[in-house]
């Protein structure tokens, strides 16, 4: 069987082995470079901001750390910080199936409609639809998060979660599915 | 069957939406799955609208950042590196001086013998001190393949090099043929990439690939190389930059949205717009765009255009592409000619004994040579 690996791209290949070397510039660099998508991914899977800000910071901590020690990854930068960052988010939260208060009995079903259609959908405001997407489990989260959130290859997916590329294809559609049927049944603040 | 056809049109969406594409384009490539498409990229796109916008980002990043800052100072020592490499040189030394006993039984070793570890540690140690001996230990590693290929020995090996050549079912390198599965992922594989692979070798004498890592692409292929942008250009979309990875799409079909092409690459010239009529098409086995272009009746240059394809013009099974019409139906091959002979085939001329070669006597009407003959050709 086949695991073909991403393209290492070279600019930052190169941001890394400056890192191990210590440059502290380049380490700085990569921080102020992925915090963004990092913090991205790590807070539409937590509760609130506070959270999420020392959350993705700890994954940036554990880059430091690991530069330290010598055993700083050389290839596939962007896909260790969030293979770091699902970690860190388990370690916090515990091995709980949804990382979130909100529980599905508070929400208040609607009479019909379990499947809305594009338009409904089209009109959800922003903490509903963060609210309901943490009614999934975490793989569906994370699959979510990084194919429409982060925009990540098929591949590149993979191999943050460590599944296969049609593990995955699966993943996203029941994942969708999954989500439309909560948005379905949630009681829908719209814009 | 139905099911896995909706995985993969909905996963080719993603796949475009990530490089711009609307939802609405999405649904035009596949009218026959639009119903059921539509919801789940509403909601896909839901998620993506959910995310916390950059400015939030940024804003903890810049909070976080004296947090940050003391650790990076907290820094040990860096430890330089030079009295470790002197360490090493000098055990090289003595094992060339000296031509230890075991680094010269190891020389001839191979993956799975007891000595090849020490084979690889002596290497790794003549490059420390001679970096253009790597070369040549990248090499024996072929060598060493092919002694295994030989020996029909089993063993793990790792290549690195380009690939010479592709089919289906295996890739070429430096004269090895190496077996791989057949995976979508395959797809992304070319000839001319640097990869390096991690393989088996078989009691069969056969090496079948277990991972394939790519190392580098040939320009020709239009594809930029540094695949992030480092300087945060302000986007109105708010797209957080470093995230857009563009390749998969980017080797064989390079759509030029703006994000995409922040880094370099000449964007691709291609119709604002699709002309009316368009058809969405699924490229077979074989075809190639000139003849795609000669069975719509259309020109390579009119296809490329519209379809955003470079320069290199190359097309893959399984791609979708624009054309003008239904393409028609295509010529019998000259090498098989079978079918043209079954579809000429008068009731009574059947030879119970032809045994596959060619009888010209039956060849009447269908002549593989007629292209325009019978069936709409050009």
């Amino acid at each position: 069987m086949i695991v073909l690996v991403l393209p290492d791209i070279p600019a930052e290949d190169a941001l890394l082995a400056r890192a191990q070397r210590g440059e502290q510039a380049a380490l700085r660099e990569i921080y102020v470079h992925y915090y963004t998508p990092v913090y991205q991914f790590i807070r539409l899977r937590c509760d609130d901001r506070d959270t999420a800000e020392d959350l993705a910071s700890e994954v940036f901590f554990k880059l430091v750390r690991t530069v330290h020690q010598g055993k700083a990854p050389r290839h596939s930068l962007r896909g260790w910080l969030f293979r770091v960052a699902r970690h860190v988010l388990y370690d916090h939260y515990g091995h709980a199936r949804r990382f979130t208060e909100t529980v599905l009995d508070d929400w208040i079903p609607m009479p019909a409609d379990d499947e809305p259609d594009a338009q409904f959908i089209r009109a959800v405001n922003r903490e509903t639809a963060r609210q309901a997407l943490r009614q999934l489990t975490t793989d569906q989260q994370e699959v979510l998060i990084l194919r429409f959130g982060q925009m990540l290859s098929l591949q590149e997916t993979a191999d943050i979660m460590g599944k296969q590329v049609n593990a995955v294809k699966q993943l996203q559609l029941r994942a969708l599915q999954a989500l439309r049927r909560v948005l379905g049944q949630a009681e829908i603040v719209h814009d | 069957m139905i099911e896995s056809d909706l995985l993969n049109v909905l996963s080719d969406s993603i796949d475009r939406m990530a490089d711009g594409a609307t939802i609405g384009d999405c649904l035009q490539r596949h009218p026959q799955f639009a119903a059921a498409l539509e919801p789940l990229l509403e909601t896909g796109q839901l998620v993506r609208r959910a995310q916390p916008s950059t400015e939030e980002a940024e804003q903890a990043r810049d909070r976080q950042m004296p947090r940050f800052e003391q650790l990076l100072a907290e820094a040990p020592p860096v430890r330089r590196p030079l009295p470790l490499v002197g360490l090493v040189q000098w055990a090289a030394l003595l094992v060339l001086v000296f031509g230890l006993g075991g680094a010269l039984a190891a020389e001839q070793s191979l993956p799975g013998d007891t000595l090849y570890g020490l084979k690889r540690i002596t290497e790794n140690a003549r490059v420390s001190l001679l970096p253009d001996t790597a070369e040549m230990f990248t090499q024996r590693r072929f060598d060493e393949a092919r002694q295994l290929v030989n020996l029909r020995r089993e063993a793990e090996l790792a290549l690195t090099g380009e690939i010479d050549e592709l089919s289906d079912m295996a890739l070429v390198m430096q004269g090895l043929t190496i077996r791989t599965a057949d995976t979508p992922e395959r797809a992304a594989l070319t000839p001319g990439m640097r990869v390096e692979i991690v393989a088996q070798s078989t009691v069969l004498g056969e090496l079948r690939a277990q991972t394939i890592r790519i190392l580098d692409v040939p320009e020709r292929l239009e594809q930029p190389a540094a695949l992030i942008t480092f300087t945060p250009s302000p986007t109105a979309s708010g797209t957080p930059e470093p995230t857009r990875q563009p390749t998969r799409a980017a080797a064989f079909t390079p759509e030029a949205t703006a994000e995409a092409r922040a880094v370099e690459a000449t964007p691709a010239v291609c119709a604002a717009t699709l002309p009316d009529g368009w058809i969405a098409y699924t490229v077979q086995s074989g075809e190639t765009l000139s003849d795609l272009a000669a069975r719509t009746g259309s020109s390579t240059q009119a296809l490329a255009d519209a379809n955003c394809l470079a320069d290199s013009r190359r097309i893959i099974a399984g791609q979708m592409l624009y054309l003008p019409r239904q393409p028609a139906s295509r010529p019998t091959l000259t090498a098989t000619p079978q079918p043209a002979r079954l579809a000429a085939t008068p009731t009574t001329a059947t030879r119970p004994d032809s045994r596959g070669g060619e009888q010209p006597a039956q060849n009447r009407r269908g002549t593989p040579e007629s292209e325009g003959g019978e069936r709409g050709g050009r």
